[in-house]
């Protein structure tokens, strides 16, 4: 089983690398030019032309990428900033939590309530729980989150007043700050989650041992939980990993709406600054974190399934068992 | 109270009355058994001969109360263990039958063991459910891998770790920990290698007569019903056509279907070229014929055979058959 | 299954109208993906005939009218430049609407490309694709989306580039699965041995049958591009305002919400429909497409 995990760690580095070059590349093509946008338009183009020596972009696209690839990956610098001429790594620490700590959240409101919402569905096939929860999940698939969270602020900020609008807090009281975030960029995953669940179930509480489980006088609670969530988890887990790059794209533009000094704000704030450098080290550093993420979630399947484990172990290659 | 205990005693250990079982199947209601009645003593074997889909596993099923709860429901009938009817028992007192009183050995072993639980863990669930508190689980569930001839130290491994013929030893082991009154084994061998389900068949009836366990046996296999019955009942269609002791049943044979069932078996004694397959299909169970459900598919059947429900007949000895004609078709067979 | 589809190779010219008329008579019987395919075709018809039926231009400012509520006269209210919302709403289905279709149409195309060298060939041609799909997909999506029109710049061409270039690799990587189940079928072994090209196996066996999971995708991903496309517009990286897009509308009325909400409820309103409308009509599809996938 390690040696599955260090060899999957192994082959995040291919990626990692691949990403570094495929969002470098992408960003040379950024329009403007660079040392503009650092000393602004009453620049002389003997400044002009100093800065770009300096930022290295005389050197030819090759030499550029191999500076940039032996900064982050050898001294683990991704730069500073154009405008603020600040390092990026430490504003990127400090705002990262924000982030993650949002994109967490939701992912566990979505499959706690989504996980039993779509057990409830598949319990009770085509009764009244069923409908009314699949037609809940419809909707929540189907509204955006951005304007979920406008209708939100509107309701609980602006009339209700119970919670902020914006912002963040400290502590345990900062904790209501991410409520309405949260819930806003939750809907679509625990309506995904719910149907996912929903399905899944079914197919397996019609699996023969079910029916082996019921006639050993296993209380029909323990057949739901133990027997048959537990085989019906796999495409669960699946969805959860995609659910997460999903949710961490959703908490940019959620970000946004409340101000959440996250790497949502924090890049596209970059964009429109054309501060490229932050675009590009934010943007490889949440791909660090989405793959990661990856990898906890294909660990999660062995813990789940005693036959996927065994594949691992036998170091045999094939994620798939099922589906 | 004691009015209650006697009854018991003269009452059969099992009776099943005219029980009628019904799925729904796209809007359209399955009769999948109609009326059956049968009895079985403790100790005893009974098989249930019939071809796949004539309802054998839905009676089985309702005896344990498993059937799908989707859209399937026992429509009529009574079926009694050691005096109670189970079919108004509370869900909490049923489920304390299940796996104890009553088990089941499942067709396909491929399937009916949860791939995700540890196969020690599956027999031991069954003991934990139905012990005092007192009982070791773990230690029975051992002992019982052992009785069917799995080493104890297999106990933490999962399903996919086995063989099939293992893997019905377990469902086997899971069946019989907890000493059942009544063996429910459905179709035991049939998805087997024919070298392990001779085995399979003696580990059952060697477990049977230590722990005097009585057995439903289903199988659309005459061999096997020859080597372990002492009745056999004949189904076609969702109901008994046939009924009586082993000797009765392979003796003299009464019922066109069971005459075909015959016929479709290679007789080692005669040079037989050719088999003699039943001809035509089941009928549709969503629409079975007014009479005799065999008609369609019989030789001997005449006017009188599609008028109506066709009475069971039951000769001097207990011999039960369910044909209008039985005695013109056995003058003429001689 | 393999007579079937012999079957479907022997009658190849009638195939394509019996199997759609399978499929909409299916369809028809669901209600649900009915209701979805209706609201759909009456919203692009809407879109379609909006310069014609729409009541006020939609550019036309009139401040008298300023963040007023919704009357008999205006139905969605006028926003911060007294501009009619539901002129605006139905004009910006044309842009939101057909964001969506071009978008998901382009990465289909590509998709089904890249998909299909990759599903058939396999071995290293496979591998290559997929490490290449691999390192795209580790950027999530929304995040690549957002990578990419910092490149291009603001617009509504830009975005639809953006969009299609972020949604190939979930098609390419569908259509590689569905290729390489197909793949291992006997009927191309057949049409392999009379000396049928890679191409022509490709083009004329391989994508018909992988073609009924693609248009569920296909249906899917429009919802989906429609509401990104929304989300880019929204943080101000899409479609610029005073183009009616509905998520540029929302994005230029969100500092009026606590005034006006009407000004936010509206355009998202028609997000949201289009997108459940999609949505049923592709759960319906799939069912009509593949009874087996049906529970």
């Amino acid at each position: 089983m390690l040696k599955y995990i260090g060899k999957r760690l192994l082959w995040m580095i291919p990626i990692v690398l691949g990403v570094t070059i495929l969002v470098f590349t992408m960003m040379t093509f950024c329009p403007g030019d660079p040392a503009e946008i650092i000393l602004g338009t009453t620049a002389t183009e003997a400044d002009l032309q100093a800065k770009r020596v300096e930022l290295g972009l005389d050197q030819p696209f090759l030499v550029r990428l191999a500076t940039y690839m032996s900064d982050v990956f050898i001294h683990f610098d991704l730069g500073n900033s154009w405008l603020t001429g600040v390092n990026i790594i430490p504003t990127i620490m400090e705002r990262m939590p924000r982030t993650v700590v949002l994109t967490v959240v939701t992912l566990i409101i979505a499959f706690g309530l989504g996980i039993p919402l779509g057990i409830m569905a598949a319990t009770h096939q085509n009764r009244w729980q069923d409908h009314i929860s699949m037609i809940l999940a419809l909707i929540g698939v189907a509204i955006p989150n951005f304007w979920l969270a406008l209708l939100l602020v509107l309701l609980f900020s602006v009339k209700l007043g119970w919670l902020p609008a914006m912002g963040i807090g400290t502590g345990i009281a900062g904790l209501q700050y991410y409520i309405l975030p949260a819930l806003s960029n939750c809907a679509g995953a625990l309506a995904n989650c719910a149907r996912q669940t929903r399905s899944s179930m079914l197919d397996v509480i019609r699996a023969d041992y079910i029916t082996t489980a019921r006639s050993k006088g296993v209380p029909e609670n323990v057949v739901i939980i133990k027997h048959a969530l537990k085989n019906a988890l796999i495409p669960i887990i699946t969805m959860m990993g995609t659910s997460f790059g999903r949710l961490l794209g959703g908490a940019m533009i959620i970000e946004t709406i409340f101000s959440i000094p996250g790497m949502g704000t924090y890049i596209i704030g970059a964009v429109n600054n054309r501060d490229y450098p932050i675009v590009q080290g934010g943007t490889i550093f949440l791909a660090i974190v989405f793959s990661i993420m990856m990898l906890l979630v294909d660990l999660l399947y062995a813990a789940v399934d005693p036959r996927i484990k065994a594949q691992y172990a036998s170091g045999k290659k094939g994620k798939k068992v099922k589906k | 109270m004691s009015e209650n205990k006697t009854e018991n005693k003269n009452m059969p250990f099992l009776s099943i009355k005219d029980l009628k079982v019904e799925y729904m199947s796209d809007g359209q209601a399955v009769h999948a058994v109609n009326g059956v009645s049968l009895t079985l003593e403790r100790g005893k074997t009974l098989g249930l001969v019939g071809e796949t889909g004539a309802g054998k596993t839905t009676i089985a099923k309702s005896i344990l109360r498993i059937l799908p709860d989707i859209g399937c429901h026992i429509r009529q009938g009574e079926i009694c263990l050691d005096g109670d009817n189970v079919l108004t028992l509370p869900e909490h007192d049923m489920r304390k039958i299940r796996g104890n009183k009553v088990s089941m050995i499942f067709q396909d072993p491929m399937t009916a063991l949860n791939p995700v639980q540890r196969v020690g863990e599956q027999i031991a669930e069954v003991v934990q459910l139905h012990s005092d508190g007192k009982t070791d689980s773990e230690a029975r569930a051992k002992e019982m891998l052992e009785i069917v001839g799995i080493p104890a130290e297999r106990y933490y491994e999962y399903p996919h770790q086995f063989s099939g013929g293992m893997k019905q030893r377990v469902v086997i082991a899971i069946a019989l920990a907890c000493n059942p009154d009544l063996l429910l084994a459905d179709e035991p061998t049939t998805a087997l290698d024919v070298t392990i389900q001779a085995q399979v068949m003696d580990l059952i009836g060697e477990l049977q007569k230590k722990y005097n366990t009585a057995m439903l046996l289903i199988t659309h296999d005459m061999g096997v019903v020859a080597q372990v019955c002492d009745d056999v009942a004949v189904i076609y269609a969702g109901n008994i056509v046939e009924y009586g002791t082993k000797e009765q049943i392979f003796d003299h044979p009464s019922h066109p279907y069971t005459v075909g069932l015959f016929g479709a078996i290679p007789d080692m004694n005669e040079d037989e070229i050719w088999l003699h397959p039943i001809d035509g299909l089941p009928p549709d169970p969503t629409d079975l014929p007014q009479g005799c459900a065999f008609s369609p598919r019989c030789k001997y059947a005449g006017e009188e055979c599609q008028k109506g429900p066709i009475a069971i007949y039951e000769t001097a000895d207990g011999h039960h058959c369910r044909c209008c004609r039985v005695d013109e078709i056995r003058k003429q067979e001689g | 299954m393999m007579a079937g589809i012999a079957e479907k190779a022997a009658v190849k010219p009638h195939k394509k109208q019996t199997e759609f008329a399978r499929v909409m008579k299916q369809l028809r019987k669901n209600k649900v993906a009915m209701a979805g395919l209706i609201v759909m075709a009456a919203e692009c018809l809407l879109a379609l005939l909006s310069p014609w039926i729409i009541p006020y231009d939609y550019t036309a400012m009139d401040m008298a009218n300023c963040l007023k509520g919704p009357t008999a006269a205006h139905l969605f209210g006028c926003d911060d430049m007294g501009r009619d919302i539901f002129s605006r709403v139905l004009y910006g289905g044309r842009f939101s609407i057909s964001i969506g279709i071009i978008a998901v149409s382009i990465s289909t195309v590509f998709g089904i490309m890249i998909g299909s060298v990759a599903g058939y060939f396999g071995g290293q041609v496979d591998n290559v694709i997929m490490r290449f799909l691999d390192i795209i997909q580790a950027i999530p999506g929304m995040l690549l989306m957002i990578v990419i029109s910092a490149v291009l710049g603001p617009g509504f061409i830009n975005t639809v580039i953006a969009l299609s270039v972020g949604s190939i690799p979930g098609m390419a990587r569908m259509l590689r699965a569905q290729m390489m189940k197909e793949r291992d079928n006997e009927y191309i072994e057949a049409a392999q041995s009379i000396n049928c090209g890679r191409v022509r196996i490709i083009v004329n066996h391989l994508i018909p049958n992988c073609i009924s999971p693609l248009i569920v995708q296909a249906t899917m991903g429009v919802a989906q591009t429609i509401t990104m496309a929304a989300g880019l517009s929204f943080i101000g990286l899409g479609v610029q305002p005073p183009t009616p897009e509905w998520g540029a509308m929302l994005s230029g009325s969100r500092q009026f919400m606590r005034q006006a909400p009407h000004l936010v409820i509206f355009p998202g309103l028609a997000i949201a429909v289009t997108v459940l409308a999609l949505n049923l009509l592709g759960d319906g599809l799939r069912d009509a497409l593949d009874p087996k996938l049906k529970n």
